[in-house]
């Protein structure tokens, strides 16, 4: 992005040579926003990965009338229109787009995309910045509305277009998702990591569409490449586990859940194969011999039995605390990417992760909270419990300082900055911070009794 | 967190948009409409009417209940309809609609029941739902219970002369919603259990104040407290008693339950309960046979889908001949098809490699139900669609309020899409199969929320010489002992080289239809032979829960065939618990 912002500067800074020089810009330019200007694009995606993964029901995001607009009602372009783009302008518009793409502010970004498209129809650049934010925006038929057009347009772009396979793919449409996705795959520019994207998105949707012999080989020729793939890992023990293959699954599950301790689909499959487990086991038992006081005479069977059982009901309780939580992580995570300045709801997915031991995650949030919020007193007081929660003492005391500092006229800020300092056994500044809280809450109460002593002196006069 | 594992949620949870189905290799005249809509004719003029149009409260969005059954035993079936509301006139503590009955003319047309059918208003405010139809007196006569908000009311057949109030089930309150019979303690009478919903709320600042894909929608089900559902012990006279906790029926957690059907997982002969639930786990109940049930429903793997997830879970359907289990969901999940594994030991979710995960995805399903609909042995399956938020119609959510109801044609191991009626998508509820018309075939009562109650009258294209047969079991007590028994139909045909086969079909009777739906107590099959010559013998073997079986050789196909329930053996004796699979 930084490169992006370099781009951006020089552009501006361009003046009478501008007209000459256009077309080199433009084609050096285009040539970034192409691989930088779809960065966003990729960046989406991994963004998108906690809000596609959303509750499908309501949850509480405000409402914005501009994202009316849909794809479809934006003017096409004739054929051939857009043939040598990457040495036409740059629309201003989509370069606000862009801008507004990097503030990380979606509905803005699909507002200038589209107003970028209305007057440049089917540029591709905003196409393809279109599609992304519409798959961030979770508007999966105008992430197909884009990038087809798109590649009316930018045929030789397909590579870039693994998008369109997973909105085809949101869609139920699992037979366009995998073949779009094997055109994909056949592009001679495609790099890795994109590579292996589309491969695990082909898998998904020969799976969903029934073939799990597609789905398995594609999944385990992503397993060769990188064994450690949490997700891959995830995704094969699900086929394992369909096919009845419960020692298989509970390997790869286990691999999974290594790797993602807090994700629940590993740990779901773990609990459901090791509970199979069990019932065969259990089974067994019923006509092994047993001794007079009615104990299995198999002592190695009995312990493997009980130790299994053990296993299924940890998987099965750690299963409910992360599927209780990762419900309304999610929902949370949705309401973020249409509203990624609603604190509250910020500050409640940091609480979160870190309730399950995601130190990850619960830092994250608070790395965001710290650098969006603050203005915000009660979101920096969750950065610091954070901080202090996961390991971050030094971190921590940094915080403290600047929290003392922005908020010195608040005093609920400073009693819970005093609090801190009291756990840390630093007398020096707790008291020094809660002498300071103490004088704001004598000057608060001054005022108070200020503005009622007169009223209350009027009831005694009237009485005399 | 690796490049390209953004794709595994999103590709897990979609969104919608209306999908383009892909049209199935289909022979000649598959892309005729399977069902024609005749309520002009067979039932004009009857709607369930369900609060406003904009659905500011959850309240309003289930719709009514539907269910078939012969009142008056003669020999067709009839209908009831229940349910709606209106939350002005709730708030002025007005009455539900009241129940009504439509009796059949005998030719699948239905008029008004008459003064003698006329069910009074409830005493309470409320909201009706859904029903069960069930002969709780064991009279012979099928009597009526009735669930919603404000009060789950009880009917007695008067002889097939009307319905007589009773006492309300025991309850406090809270909004019911679906409800089914079962003899789950093999005493001979009729038991009963209700889903709980949840406990609504009107209050004017939380009006639409939920958001989804940022527009205004109702708030619920999260948000608002859960009710337990209810297992109620018959006392044969009509009188219920609530025995939920006695009998383990009480999860830790209360679910929103919305569906329940009966159906004997582990085949112990002691009928076991299915509940599905709106955005929480499901529940397996399985009947220990002791009196106490034992929830199984993680452990089985029908509580969530394949990735572990809860879904919204609407209506319920059973194939007990493939041993399928099917559960309609939300828009952006795919409607869940457990099928019972080789093993015997639990389910997997099978939607995807049968082809109902894909169309599903787009719809929010209500009423569903299999029945072999053109008589060919196996059994197809409908699905009644229709969104809950009309800012489903909104630009980019990828879906619609108004939705077309589904029908899937069973070919070998997979389902394909079939049109099932002309005209455009409705926003329809819960549903029911019967054979209205008496021709054999299954046709389908269908509801909408603030729409018609419709006919839809069966003309899908059957097997070349397709047959059929209707076993419906006759005897005063026949209801208790007819849930849960299972009706096995063998055919022996004759080969084209002269050898001979056996085909095998399978059917649990129940009365529960899932969704806000009660079912004829019957059950249905289709045959597919050649020439009726080629069929060399036809025995149907009925297995009657804690009764002696009956077994019934060289049976006559195309008839409705009545089977005397036999005596009660001595009372079964309680099972071990943890007895059975």
């Amino acid at each position: 992005m930084s490169a992006l912002d370099g781009v951006a500067r020089r552009v501006g800074a361009v003046s009478v040579a501008r007209v000459l020089s256009c077309w080199f810009l433009g084609c050096w330019f285009l040539g970034c926003v192409l691989t930088l200007g779809l960065a966003p694009v990729a960046h989406a995606a991994r963004q998108s990965e906690a809000a596609q993964a959303e509750s499908p029901r309501a949850t509480a995001i405000p409402s914005e009338a501009r994202l009316a607009r849909t794809m479809a009602e934006l003017p096409r372009a004739e054929a051939g229109a857009w043939v040598g783009w990457h040495a036409a302008p740059v629309p201003p518009l989509y370069l606000a787009a862009l801008e507004a793409y990097r503030a990380e502010d979606l509905m803005r970004t699909w507002n200038l995309v589209c107003d970028t498209l209305e007057r440049a129809p089917d540029h591709p650049a905003a196409l393809s910045l279109a599609g992304g934010v519409a798959f961030r925006l979770r508007r999966y038929g105008d992430t197909v509305v884009a990038f087809e057009r798109f590649l009316v347009h930018a045929p030789e772009e397909v590579a870039r277009t693994r998008h369109l396979g997973h909105a085809y793919h949101s869609l139920g449409r699992h037979d366009e998702a995998r073949v779009h996705y094997e055109r994909v795959l056949a592009a001679p520019d495609l790099e890795s990591k994109a590579r292996q994207e589309a491969r695990l998105g082909h898998a998904l949707a020969c799976y969903r569409g029934g073939d799990s012999d597609a789905a398995r080989r594609d999944l385990d020729g992503l397993l060769e490449l990188n064994p450690g793939d949490s997700e891959v890992l995830t995704w094969r023990a699900t086929v394992a586990f369909d096919d009845e293959e419960l020692a298989l699954a509970i390997t790869l599950a286990e691999r999974a859940a290594s790797r993602a301790p807090f994700d629940p689909r590993p740990v779901y499959l773990l609990a459901r194969a090791r509970g199979e487990l069990l019932a065969i086991l259990d089974e067994d038992f019923a006509g092994l011999p047993q001794d007079d006081a009615g104990r299995v005479r198999d002592v190695e069977l009995t312990a493997e039995r009980e130790a299994l059982r053990a296993a299924v009901v940890r998987d099965e309780t750690r299963f409910a605390q992360l599927a209780a939580i990762d419900v309304r992580s999610r929902e949370l995570e949705a309401e973020l990417t249409l509203t990624p300045g609603n604190h509250a709801a910020r500050r409640e997915l940091a609480r979160l992760n870190s309730a399950i031991g995601d130190s990850h995650g619960a830092l994250k949030q608070a790395a965001y909270l710290a650098r969006t919020a603050a203005e915000d007193g009660e979101s920096q007081l969750v950065v610091l419990e954070l901080l202090v929660a996961h390991g971050r003492p030094e971190s921590a005391t940094a915080h403290a300082t600047l929290l003392e500092a922005a908020f010195d006229e608040d005093p609920s800020v400073l009693e819970r900055l005093a609090l801190f300092y009291a756990e840390r056994g630093d007398l020096q500044s707790r008291l020094r911070v809660g002498a300071r809280a103490a004088q704001l809450r004598a000057r608060e109460a001054q005022l108070r009794a200020r503005e009622t002593g007169p009223r209350a002196r009027k009831p005694e006069q009237t009485a005399r | 967190m690796h490049t390209f594992s953004t794709l595994c949620f999103a590709l897990v949870f979609a969104q919608v948009s209306a999908p383009k189905e892909s049209p199935s290799e289909a022979p000649d005249g598959a892309n005729a409409h399977w069902f024609t809509d005749v309520t002009a004719s067979a039932l004009p003029g009857v709607t369930i009417e369900c609060g406003s149009p904009d659905k500011d409260w959850i309240l309003e969005v289930n719709g009514g209940g539907v269910g078939l059954a012969d009142l008056d035993r003669d020999g067709d079936l009839d209908l009831v309809v229940v349910g709606g509301g209106d939350v002005a006139a709730y708030r002025a503590d007005a009455p539900a609609p009241s129940p009504r009955v439509f009796l059949n003319r005998g030719d699948g047309t239905f008029e008004p029941g008459g003064d003698a059918w006329v069910i009074a208003p409830a005493v309470t405010a409320g909201f009706g739902a859904g029903l069960a139809l069930g002969d709780f007196t064991g009279d012979g006569w099928i009597d009526l219970v009735t669930t919603g908000l404000g009060a789950d009311r009880v009917f007695r057949n008067e002889g097939g002369r009307g319905f007589v109030e009773l006492a309300p089930l025991p309850r406090s309150e809270g909004w019911t919603t679906s409800a089914a019979f079962l003899d789950y303690d093999h005493d001979g009478r009729l038991d009963l259990v209700v889903t709980g919903y949840l406990v609504p709320e009107l209050d004017e600042a939380r009006r639409r104040a939920a958001r989804w894909k940022g527009q205004p929608v109702m708030v619920g089900p999260e948000g608002l407290v859960p009710l337990h559902d209810r297992l109620y012990r018959g006392r044969g006279d009509g009188e219920f008693e609530d025995v939920s906790v006695a009998a383990g029926f009480r999860p830790e957690v209360a679910g929103y339950g919305l569906g329940v059907i009966t159906l004997d997982e582990d085949r112990d002969g002691w009928v076991d309960l299915y509940v599905s639930n709106d955005s929480t786990p499901n529940h397996l109940w399985h009947n220990r046979g002791d009196g106490t049930f034992e929830e199984r429903g993680f452990r089985l793997g029908v509580s969530h889908d394949a990735a572990g997830r809860e879904q919204a879970g609407m209506g319920l359907a059973v194939d007990d001949d493939a041993g399928l289990v099917f559960v309609t969901n939300f828009s952006g999940e795919s409607n869940a098809l457990y099928a019972r594994t080789p093993s015997g030991r639990a389910f997997r979710e099978r939607s995807a490699r049968m082809g109902l995960a894909g169309p599903s995805l787009a719809q929010l399903g209500w009423g569903t139900g299999f029945g072999d609909l053109d008589l060919d042995g196996d059994q197809d399956l409908f699905v009644l669609n229709g969104h809950v938020y009309p800012a489903a119609d909104a630009p980019g959510t990828d879906a619609r309020y108004a939705q077309p109801n589904q029908l899937f044609e069973r070919v070998g191991d997979e389902f394909r899409a079939r049109p099932l009626e002309a005209g455009g998508p409705r926003v329809s509820r819960a549903g029911v199969l019967g054979d209205l018309d008496r021709d054999g075939d299954l046709d389908l009562v269908a509801t909408e929320v603030n729409g018609p109650v419709r006919i839809l009258r069966n003309d899908a294209p059957r097997a070349p010489d397709a047959h059929w047969l209707i076993v419906r079991p006759r005897g005063a007590d026949g209801s208790p002992a007819a849930i849960g028994a299972l009706v096995e139909l063998r055919c022996v045909h004759t080969r084209a080289d002269g050898t001979t086969s056996e085909a095998t079909s399978r059917r649990e009777l129940r009365s529960a239809g899932g969704f806000q739906a009660s079912a004829p107590l019957e059950a249905h099959f289709g045959i597919a032979a050649g020439p009726v010559g080629s069929v060399l013998g036809v025995t149907v073997e009925v297995r009657w829960p804690g009764r002696p079986p009956t077994v019934l050789a060289n049976v006559t196909l195309d008839q409705v065939l009545f089977v005397d329930v036999p005596e009660r053996a001595q009372s079964a004796a309680p099972k071990k618990a943890g007895s059975g699979r």
